[in-house]
């Protein structure tokens, strides 16, 4: 049975087996993601399992389309949420949510972009400025990974990752506003 | 045979899950190579899921995989105890459905006996009295001289407490030998009665004891019961 079917079945039936199929496969991610946000083992444990909960209720109501994405969001603001409980363990840095909950929804619209746009691309890496301009040469041109552009460059190996993933969106936002422009 | 199949599909899932996991495991170990580590960072680029898991690994220093899979336990055990739950109450209801059924089966029997047994009741009452009274007649012989009693209101009673009271028995007749001791009180004790399949027959000895008072003292006598054709 496909994720689809367990989840319509789950729904119709509230049999957690179906549920626990579904929700077993993610569960590695999901610590890890939740380990991200609360950097704290048995904290993030738990979380696991009270996002659980919380889908054993939600997944009765509500029909998801894209499970993985939104467990994701789903697994996410639950974090967030018990931070801002306690606030004073604030670890996070916030420009890096921006960034990755706004790639979620661009993803869809990649298909779009055609042959003759990539010309622009050339005129759009030009207002990167410098530390993304390298980044994202050396990670999408010359397909190198973040451990070498780390050493090349010699940033370091978080500023390299968030360098292109800023970079790509700068990109993306460029190159909008220049297709919209034609 | 739902938790075996269960199981199977479980283990499925887990190595596609395994499979990312011991990739995060590398790569935040650095035992990958370079175009392993580009492959994995460009998936994650797209996959905001995956690049915050690698992050979290990362925190963590790495991959614990006892953890994780004590957590998958956890889940396993949140699932069975759920299903159990709902087993039980499946039970329940079918025990409960079971149990109605058989009540309703149980009057309805009872009605239709009732039914069929309150109008014959009478009739064989008094059928039975009318050929009782006319099938059976004894023969009461003292065995030794140490037999002295007599019934009160002398050997008709004894008669008519067999007819009357003890008239169900079936293969009714034969010879029987009977002993007992009367008491102050006039009432039978120890009595014994052999003979004709009706050894210690619990109702004559009530009968002997209970619905007959005794003059004399100690009895051994035969009865002999003749069943009369009509």
């Amino acid at each position: 049975m496909s994720e689809k079917e367990l989840l319509l079945q789950y729904k119709v039936s509230g049999n957690l087996e179906s549920l626990g199929k579904v929700y077993a496969p993610y569960m590695s991610l999901l610590y890890g993601v939740c380990y991200k946000y609360l950097q704290d083992v048995d904290r993030s444990n738990d979380a696991v399992m009270q996002i659980f909960e919380e889908l054993i209720v939600k997944l009765r109501i509500h029909e998801v389309d894209n499970f993985k994405s939104w467990l994701y969001v789903y697994a996410k603001n639950y974090c967030l949420m018990q931070l801002r409980k306690d606030k004073k363990q604030q670890y996070v840095d916030l420009d890096h949510f921006m960034y990755e909950s706004e790639q979620k929804l661009n993803d869809i619209n990649d298909s779009r972009w055609q042959e003759q746009h990539f010309h622009k691309l050339e005129l759009c890496m030009q207002t990167l400025n410098k530390e993304q301009e390298v980044c994202v040469r050396l990670f999408y041109l010359n397909q190198q990974c973040y451990k070498d552009i780390s050493e090349e460059t010699g940033l370091d190996l978080n500023k390299v990752k968030s360098a292109i993933q800023n970079g790509k969106r700068n990109l993306r936002i460029c190159m909008e506003s220049k297709k919209n422009g034609e | 045979m739902v938790s075996v199949t269960l199981g199977s599909v479980w283990k499925v899932r887990k190595m596609e899950n395994n499979y990312q996991l011991s990739r995060i495991h590398n790569y935040v170990n650095g035992l990958m190579s370079k175009e392993d580590m580009y492959t994995l960072e460009r998936e994650a680029l797209e996959d905001p899921f995956l690049q915050d898991a690698i992050d979290g690994y990362r925190m963590q220093n790495g991959v614990d995989a006892k953890q994780l899979s004590l957590l998958q336990q956890r889940l396993a055990t949140r699932v069975e105890q759920h299903s159990s739950s709902q087993h039980k109450r499946f039970y329940n209801w079918q025990r409960l459905a079971i149990g109605m059924a058989a009540g309703v089966m149980f009057i309805t029997v009872c009605t239709l006996l009732l039914i069929r047994y309150i109008p014959n009741h009478n009739k064989t009452d008094l059928k039975e009295v009318l050929i009782t009274d006319a099938l059976y007649e004894y023969d009461v012989m003292p065995l030794t001289d140490q037999n002295d009693v007599f019934p009160v209101g002398g050997w008709e009673k004894f008669y008519e407490v067999l007819n009357t009271k003890y008239a169900n028995h079936q293969n009714y007749k034969g010879t029987l030998d009977i002993r007992f001791d009367v008491d102050a009180s006039k009432k039978a004790n120890n009595i014994i009665i052999s003979g004709a399949d009706f050894d210690n027959d619990k109702e004559l000895v009530d009968l002997i004891r209970n619905s007959i008072t005794w003059n004399g003292q100690k009895a051994h006598f035969s009865v002999k019961i003749y069943q009369i054709s009509l």
